[in-house]
């Protein structure tokens, strides 16, 4: 739980005629982390295998064809569960068959669907265009007799209209304004046939814009109206029904091809994870890291799947030499329980832990929601996030991770609630379990001020942890080591003994002063004798090695008197987590006050509880969101700043399904 | 008269100021002699404006000398109080926003990038309000028309899209921002408060359209070959003079002596001698620039001084840049003198 999936190398060679079967095997483990070929020797050495393309081609011709067909259909059925991973060299030709068959039926009347949305379109601008000269009554079967006259429909800029008509003064026309249409006029101009030219060149220079009308309309313009509303009403039945053609075909196929789109994308990621294949003559390799467990599955499942024709070998990562120079870095595989691994969100967001590394995940997602639930204590609104987050977990499936987080705050603000006495600010109707905090400010300071000591004490320890593991032996009597823990805790100790009791033993004083004072020699001097000690066995004993030290020194005085300062600042810091609560309180304190006013005025009506919910709802959104904020820089500045080294790299499985396709 | 004195004072005080610096008749002979574009921007920078570098291209140094006169639309602005006459100046301003989009618009026509046209752009400064990092980067007049959405002029670009959707030519659009510009100039005359306002604001900014309309009509008749009707829609609103009943005899004048007599008789007896189509920009100019002179001359408190001020300063520019260009040319100074407005080279010389 503190410490991440152990890993193990796994390198796997095999045939060129059996990499399909072993690329199976590897989508259905899924945890396997590939190693890039180039990052290794036989990389560097050139044995890279390419990836299919031609392949891979199809399977992108085959999404493209899936994709069309799902875009038409918008299938609302759930997205199913591929349990047999497919074989890329196989799988297109079974697509590509179900695809064949299933556009055939499908296509029809998708391509109908398209084309009869897009008659309606026009149709429909036609119909508005017709509307729009429908005052002016015109007869079409009129206009189409007429020999001498030519005439022309559309919409002029308001302020042009003057100038038009001046300039076919010098030919007889007309221009009736039919209409107005926002700042423009519908015009219908009408000239001599002989004058044509002249017309069109004056309509286009004053800017009218034309509503062209479909040739073939006939009688008079509320029929040709009529007709047109008529066509169209026929058009909307018949989409109406391909479109409820269309939806059946969606619940008929669209599981179907859902499966295939995939299949298909795992069979893309398969065929693209070969470009990080190693390869010699006709065989390829493969190399990457699997958790240690899984490793005799895995090797069983490949002697299966070559009837033994592949070996398949483990390393462990200490005895890599790339590893213990740091030019591979272990990937990291988080290992939390369900609850806890929203929270490698808020880990990750800080930096990705080193494989040698404490994962701190767990202790980050308990004192989360502790400090969240202390600064917002309240049933009714610890309730309001449950549901809150239950509503996010149900229905927004991509973030998910945040309403179970938000659930989990909810039951954190919810226990926190009952030990308040507090429903939606209600301090009335349930008793406290602990304390009401307005009423024991002293005690909830003190008790945030330890909560502090733990957190930062922990740090401390898991930054011990973290030196052991990585045999940093000297760097214990350092400031952020085990001596500075020490000090810390000896303080830590002192000061609370002062707060329980009100006062603190001679003996006691003088242990500490001892104590404290050995500890701060200890870490003064640790950093100086460690570099004089090493330049010794370097048997560089300059003459300027006085100089050097006594930098060494001033050096260290200054960090060790950093690390003091930071001690103190870190635990003074906690005493927001009573501020914060303090002001929650305080805040229904504020809308209490101002539902009392309203109460004395008018009674306990509708103001009165309207105000009560809206100052909830206030409080939720605004101080929901500082306590989260403040909350997570505690955990970042406070904590994660003791140990925390970060620079890993996060283990990426085989296949990652459509997600990330 | 004491209200439009309170208006105007100190916008008047401005502007007599800004005149001071203005290029006297003994300025334009020097400029006219000088040998060469070099010995012509020395002399230059002798007079109010900045030295310019020799090494520019010629584009970017027509476009610096403007740079004074924009500082001076925003100084006359800014000494305005009266919100109705700052209008007008603003509105005044807008044709050259206009010609900045007519710029952008052939720059997506031929595809040339931000830093091909730059050196093309009028340097407005902080005076015009359009967002033209944001215009800079449409690449479409669609993308153009979306950018300039609440300005002056998105509606008329708007209704021409169609007869450029419809030809795939730029003149419709060019047209339509002219118009817009011009039409949001008639207005705000039109919005003048006082009557002596208006009527002064009319009789400059009227007569500047009604010489720009004259220019405009012999333009499109001989150079693009434009029909009557079609020239009768592209001329500019607000003139004083000439109706559209005139402009539109005007367009279908097909000799000289015929269009002299279709123009009004205030103007008609005052061109009575040309003879050439070429004659009439540096007379018609020769007239606007004495209404100007005549306007700056007379009671000064009304915003019809400032549009002269800049009108006057724009004028003098444009003749600054068409010597530059004759200099490239290697023309004589007689020949460059005949393109320009006579009344800029009568002005006292004190050699």
């Amino acid at each position: 739980m503190f410490k991440t999936v152990r890993l193990t190398r796994v390198t796997i060679q095999c045939p060129e005629d059996r990499i399909a079967p072993v690329m199976t095997v590897l989508g259905e483990l899924r945890l396997l982390h590939l190693i890039r070929i180039e990052e290794t020797h036989l990389g560097r050495m050139g044995f890279v295998a390419g990836v299919d393309r031609e392949l891979l081609g199809r399977y992108q011709d085959l999404l493209a064809r899936i994709a069309r067909l799902l875009d038409g259909l918008q299938p609302a059925v759930p997205m199913p569960q591929i349990t047999r991973i497919p074989r890329p060299d196989r799988e297109h030709f079974r697509i590509s068959e179900q695809l064949d068959r299933l556009e055939k039926t499908i296509l029809p009347v998708l391509e109908e669907l398209e084309q009869g949305r897009q008659r309606l379109a026009e149709e429909r601008e036609v119909l508005e265009r017709l509307r729009l000269l429908e005052p002016a009554d015109l007869d079409f079967d009129r206009l189409a007799t007429l020999g001498y006259v030519t005439w022309t429909a559309g919409l002029l800029p308001q302020e042009n209209l003057e100038r038009l008509e001046e300039s076919l003064s010098d030919v007889y026309h007309v221009l009736v304004v039919v209409r107005k249409k926002d700042d423009r006029y519908v015009l219908v101009a009408m000239a001599l046939d002989d004058d044509r030219e002249v017309l069109a060149r004056a309509l286009k220079s004053s800017f009218l814009e034309p509503l062209d009308l479909p040739s073939g309309l006939q009688g008079p313009i509320s029929t040709a109206i009529g007709r047109l509303a008529g066509v169209l009403r026929d058009l909307e039945a018949r989409l109406a029904l391909l479109d409820r053609q269309r939806k059946a075909q969606g619940e008929q196929y669209g599981a179907s091809l859902l499966e295939a789109r995939e299949k298909a994308i795992l069979c893309s990621q398969l065929l693209r994870a070969q470009e990080k294949f190693g390869a010699i003559d006709h065989n390829f390799i493969i190399t990457g890291w699997i958790p240690v467990d899984l490793f005799a599955t895995l090797e069983e499942k490949i002697d299966k799947a070559t009837a033994g024709r592949a070996l398949v070998d483990q390393v462990d990562p200490e005895h890599i030499r790339e590893v213990r120079s740091g030019t591979l870095k272990i990937p990291i595989l988080f290992n939390n329980p369900l609850l806890v691994r929203p929270f490698e969100k808020f880990t990750t967001l800080y930096g990705t832990p080193m494989y040698d590394e404490v994962e701190p995940t767990m202790f980050l997602a308990l004192s989360f929601l502790v400090l969240f639930g202390m600064m917002f204590g309240d049933v009714g609104q610890g309730a309001v996030l449950f549901a809150a987050g239950y509503l996010v977990f149900r229905r927004l499936f991509s973030f998910m991770d945040y309403g179970i987080i938000l659930m989990e705050c909810g039951v954190s603000s919810m226990i926190f609630g009952f030990l308040y006495g507090s429903v939606f600010g209600f301090e009335d109707l349930i008793p406290p379990l602990w304390m009401r905090p307005m009423q024991h400010i002293d005690t909830f300071m003190r008790i945030s001020i330890l909560l502090g000591i733990t957190i930062i004490s922990l740090g401390f320890a898991c930054n011990v942890v973290n030196l052991l593991r990585r045999k940093k032996y000297g760097d214990l009597l350092s400031a952020s080591g085990l001596a500075g823990a020490l000090f810390y805790w000896l303080l830590a100790g002192l000061g609370m003994r002062y707060m329980l009791s009100g006062a603190i033993g001679r003996g006691e004083v003088l242990f500490a002063q001892v104590a404290t004072g050995l500890l701060f020699a200890v870490m003064l001097f640790q950093k100086p004798v460690r570099s004089l000690l090493l330049q010794l066995r370097r048997k560089n004993r300059a003459r300027q090695l006085p100089k050097a030290l006594g930098l060494s020194l001033f050096e260290s005085l200054i960090e060790v008197g950093d690390e003091i300062l930071r001690f103190m600042a870190n635990t003074v810091s906690f005493v927001r987590v009573a501020a914060f609560g303090l002001t929650h309180a305080a805040l229904f304190m504020a809308v209490f006050s101002l539902a009392d006013m309203v109460r004395s005025a008018h009674g306990r009506g509708f103001s009165y509880w309207l105000i009560v919910a809206a100052g909830n709802l206030v409080i939720i959104l605004l101080e929901g969101m500082v306590v989260s904020i403040q909350t997570l820089r505690l955990e970042y500045y406070e904590f994660f700043s003791r140990f925390f080294r970060g620079g890993g790299r996060p283990f990426r499985p085989i296949l990652t399904g459509s997600d990330e396709e | 008269m004491l209200l439009s004195a309170a208006r105007y004072s100190f916008a008047n005080a401005k502007v007599r100021a800004l005149r001071s610096g203005r290029l006297s008749g003994e300025d334009f002979y020097f400029l006219l002699q000088a040998q060469d574009l070099e010995g012509l921007l020395a002399y230059l920078a002798t007079t109010s404006y900045q030295p310019i570098n020799p090494e520019l291209p010629l584009r970017t140094m027509q476009r610096t000398l403007f740079v004074p006169l924009f500082t001076q639309y925003h100084k006359i602005v800014a000494s305005l109080s009266h919100a109705p006459g700052r209008r007008v100046i603003l509105a005044l301003f807008g044709r050259f926003e206009a010609e900045n989009l007519k710029m952008l618009l052939r720059a997506m026509a031929t595809g040339l990038d931000h830093g091909a046209i730059a050196p093309l752009l009028y340097p407005l400064g902080a005076l015009s309000t359009l967002d033209w990092n944001r215009l800079h980067d449409c690449t479409t007049p669609g993308e153009l028309i979306q950018a300039l959405d609440g300005t002056l002029f998105a509606r008329p670009l708007a209704h021409a899209m169609a007869q450029h959707e419809a030809g795939g030519a730029l003149p419709p659009l060019e047209a339509a921002l002219d118009l817009a510009v011009f039409r949001h100039l008639a207005s705000a005359v039109d919005a003048l408060a006082g009557r002596g306002d208006r009527r002064a604001a009319r009789r400059v900014l009227g007569g500047y359209v009604d010489i720009l309309n004259c220019l405009w009509v012999i333009r499109l008749r001989l150079h693009f070959g434009l029909s009557p009707e079609e020239i009768v829609n592209y001329s500019l609103p607000g003139g004083r003079e000439l109706s559209l009943r005139d402009l539109h005899m005007l367009a279908k004048a097909d000799t000289v002596a015929r269009f002299i007599a279709r123009l009004p008789a205030s103007l008609a007896a005052r061109l009575g001698s040309l003879q050439e189509w070429s004659e009439f920009r540096p007379a018609l100019q020769s007239l606007l620039l004495r209404l100007l002179r005549r306007t700056l001359a007379s009671f000064p408190f009304h915003v019809g001084v400032e549009a002269a001020y800049l009108l006057e300063k724009e004028m003098e520019i444009r003749a600054v840049v068409t010597i530059m260009e004759a200099k490239m040319q290697h023309l004589p100074p007689e020949a460059t003198a005949q393109r320009l407005p006579a009344p800029l080279l009568e002005e006292t010389a004190h050699v």
